[in-house]
């Protein structure tokens, strides 16, 4: 009962840190510890870490979590007695050298926590519901998007001499010769997906074009099942998990309490550095970089112009969306631009994900394999000096 | 001490010992998830950087147990005709001619479909093991694997059937000891993880790196592991370097070394090696080799 109640009240306060501790997961702490029990700290630790704790970036909460149950903060904040997880607990925390008293008041039912936490900021921003009909013509063009940069198989297939023989096909077929197999029928998987890593701009800069990038978002979040999705302005922020529902409504809470980068200055080639480092493993050329940007860069252009040769050699194609790209008369001047344009496969306004007509500009002219260095700048301009 | 005895009697202790009689040494954290994971029979997800002897747990624990390794190597596009059963097309395909116009046509379709012309992958040849020991199932880098068959991962793991709709469900009569690894390159599913046990296996301690040198590596002296250790340690830790080198680099590096009789990592070795631990041209220019000599010269002395 003892442990029971001393694994519930973890899982209680692990949750509160932000982690997916599951029912299942409390079963299993609970007989991972009772096999170790006997064992010393180390053991029992171990067996906390391998069935709660499945993200290595948090095994530094478990300490501080289980001062908190030792202290009764694990039964607080969920409606419970606080003393769900106390006295029990003591026996458990005994061997590891953590006592109930540990310095802090056990009178006061309820203990405030305070602590930094890095969704809190300066620059959050309240975001406009969106407009209906832009996301629909949005999630029809992105699907369009992802047939054409199609790289890898899919489901379906289709016939072809080179694929896997299909048994059922060729005993049909051999009925037109009265049963007797002519010819083997093959087929081979439809290209038909693709990953995409979306790097968006949310600086100061690109202020004007907020109910845009947030459409993209959500937009590119659709584009196919893998795909990660990142903003940068000063630094890169993850936002995948972020996007990975449904309800639209609930994504902009999302960006506009979590996301604390709107509106700040940019380093593009410091943020591409920085994905590149913590994300560049899962890269291959089956993948495509889209960066949504002005190009206005305040960081080095030797960091940025290095960043993009290495995704260059990374990713199957880049494709940049720039808002001034729609503009007549457009070139692309600033210095962020001058530095990438180089290493982009397809530099595109943003217009592409608004009109057909736009998109098939853009990307309608049939789009060839894969070649490295090929590039398929599809922007008609006289390229200035650099 | 007969098979059975073996998983009985298992204790952590005693994994470690006959861990490292095998040439793995692992930690006492590892040890206990394998303990754990043998014990509440849950599959094993290990995570870690690349090179750092996930695969090889797997392969030694298999040893020390005494039973059989069924390898289930993860790519991309695998899916479950790869990875549990598929019918030998071709081989009855031949026998529906060769039994043209003789027999019944029930019987030619029961035997067709029989296990004569099932092609066993891993999944199923874990469920039809026949052992005194179940098998360890190693399910390698399942990150490279697509979500759709992570989704059908969890189907397996919770059950551990297999059903063939022409022969019916298939129950494994031992689960086996499954041990998943996973270089990180993409986040695994919330799902998965739930049903599994979660180790993470970083870059070692300098002693223990040591350690497994001075076990694997005939020929060397100890000095020169200590500075393999070292500047290895040092590369690892500059960000300019994109692939960081694992144990297993610098076990191929000692090797090399050894190879070559060295008695000292001076410029002329490390240059001439160096591509043992560093794989791209990149990494190759970026590395400064008289700075790290030097740092690690200070380090020794």
């Amino acid at each position: 009962m003892q442990l029971y109640d001393f694994v519930c009240g973890l899982a209680r306060s692990l949750r509160r840190q932000g982690l997916k501790v599951g029912v299942s997961e409390s079963i299993d702490a609970c007989q991972a510890i009772s096999l170790v029990i006997d064992r010393g700290v180390e053991d029992i630790l171990t067996a906390i870490r391998v069935t709660m704790v499945k993200d290595p970036s948090k095994y530094h909460l478990i300490e501080q979590v289980l001062e908190e149950v030792a202290t009764g903060g694990g039964g607080a904040g969920e409606g419970e007695s606080g003393e769900g997880g106390s006295g029990e607990s003591e026996y458990l925390m005994q061997p590891m050298g953590m006592s109930k008293g540990s310095g802090k008041d056990q009178s006061s039912p309820s203990t405030q926590y305070v602590m930094y936490s890095p969704a809190e900021s300066l620059h959050r921003r309240s975001l406009r519901p969106v407009d209906t009909h832009a996301l629909k013509v949005g999630k029809r063009i992105i699907k369009r998007m992802r047939r054409r940069l199609a790289v890898l198989p899919g489901r379906r297939s289709s016939q072809s001499n080179k694929g896997e023989l299909e048994f059922a096909r060729t005993i049909r077929h051999s009925f037109r010769t009265f049963g007797e197999i002519m010819e083997l029928r093959k087929s081979a998987k439809i290209l038909s997906r693709a990953r995409l890593a979306a790097l968006i701009d949310i600086s100061g800069s690109m202020d004007t074009y907020t109910d845009w990038l947030v459409r993209a978002m959500y937009l590119f979040s659709r584009f196919t099942r893998r795909v990660e999705v990142f903003v940068f302005s000063t630094r890169l922020r993850r936002i995948t998990d972020l996007l990975s529902i449904t309800d639209f409504d609930e994504i902009r809470r999302r960006l506009s309490s979590e996301v604390d980068l709107w509106g700040s200055g940019t380093r593009i080639g410091y943020s591409l550095r920085n994905f590149i480092d913590n994300y560049g493993n899962m890269l291959n050329r089956t993948w495509i970089a889209v960066i949504v940007s002005d190009g206005w860069d305040t960081g080095e252009p030797e960091l940025l112009r290095l960043s993009m040769s290495e995704l260059r050699q990374r990713v199957g194609r880049i494709i940049w969306l720039n808002p001034h790209t729609d503009k007549p008369n457009f070139r692309p001047l600033t210095i962020g631009m001058l530095t990438a344009l180089p290493y982009i496969d397809i530099l595109a306004g943003m217009s592409v994900l608004e009109d057909y007509s736009s998109f098939l500009r853009f990307f309608g002219k049939s789009i060839k394999p894969l070649k490295r260095g090929e590039s398929l700048v599809r922007h008609q301009l006289e390229r200035p000096a650099i | 001490m007969s098979k059975s005895e073996i998983l009985e009697k298992l204790t952590i202790d005693a994994l470690i010992e006959r861990l490292e009689e095998h040439l793995y040494v692992a930690d006492r954290s590892l040890a206990t998830a394998l303990y754990l994971a043998i014990k509440m029979n849950k599959p094993l997800l290990i995570e870690g950087e690349p090179g750092c002897g996930k695969t090889e747990i797997a392969k030694v624990l298999a040893e020390v147990l005494q039973t059989d390794l069924i390898r289930l190597q993860c790519y991309e596009g695998l899916d479950a005709s790869d990875a549990i059963y598929e019918w030998n097309y071709p081989k009855q395909l031949l026998y529906i001619r060769l039994l043209e116009n003789k027999g019944d046509l029930r019987d030619v379709e029961a035997e067709i479909f029989s296990e004569k012309f099932l092609l066993k992958r891993p999944l199923l040849a874990a469920v039809l093991h026949e052992g005194e020991i179940p098998p360890v199932l190693l399910i390698d880098e399942i990150d490279r694997a697509d979500e759709e068959f992570e989704g059908f991962l969890l189907e397996f793991l919770a059950e551990f059937q297999v059903t063939i709709p022409e022969i019916g469900t298939i129950k494994c009569r031992k689960q086996p000891i499954v041990v998943l690894t996973s270089n990180r390159t993409r986040e695994i599913g919330d799902g998965l993880k739930r049903r599994c046990l979660y180790y993470y296996q970083s870059y070692p301690s300098r002693e223990k790196e040591l350690k497994i040198l001075k076990l694997k590596v005939k020929g060397l002296d100890d000095s020169v592991m200590a500075k393999i250790v070292d500047f290895v340690n040092v590369v690892r830790q500059r960000p300019e370097v994109s692939k960081k080198p694992g144990i297993s680099e610098s076990l191929d590096w000692a090797n090399a070394l050894a190879r070559l009789s060295a008695k000292d990592l001076n410029r002329e070795t490390v240059l001439a090696t160096l591509s043992c631990i560093v794989k791209t041209q990149e990494d190759l220019m970026r590395i400064d080799v008289d700075s790290i000599l030097s740092i690690i010269g200070g380090k020794s002395s």
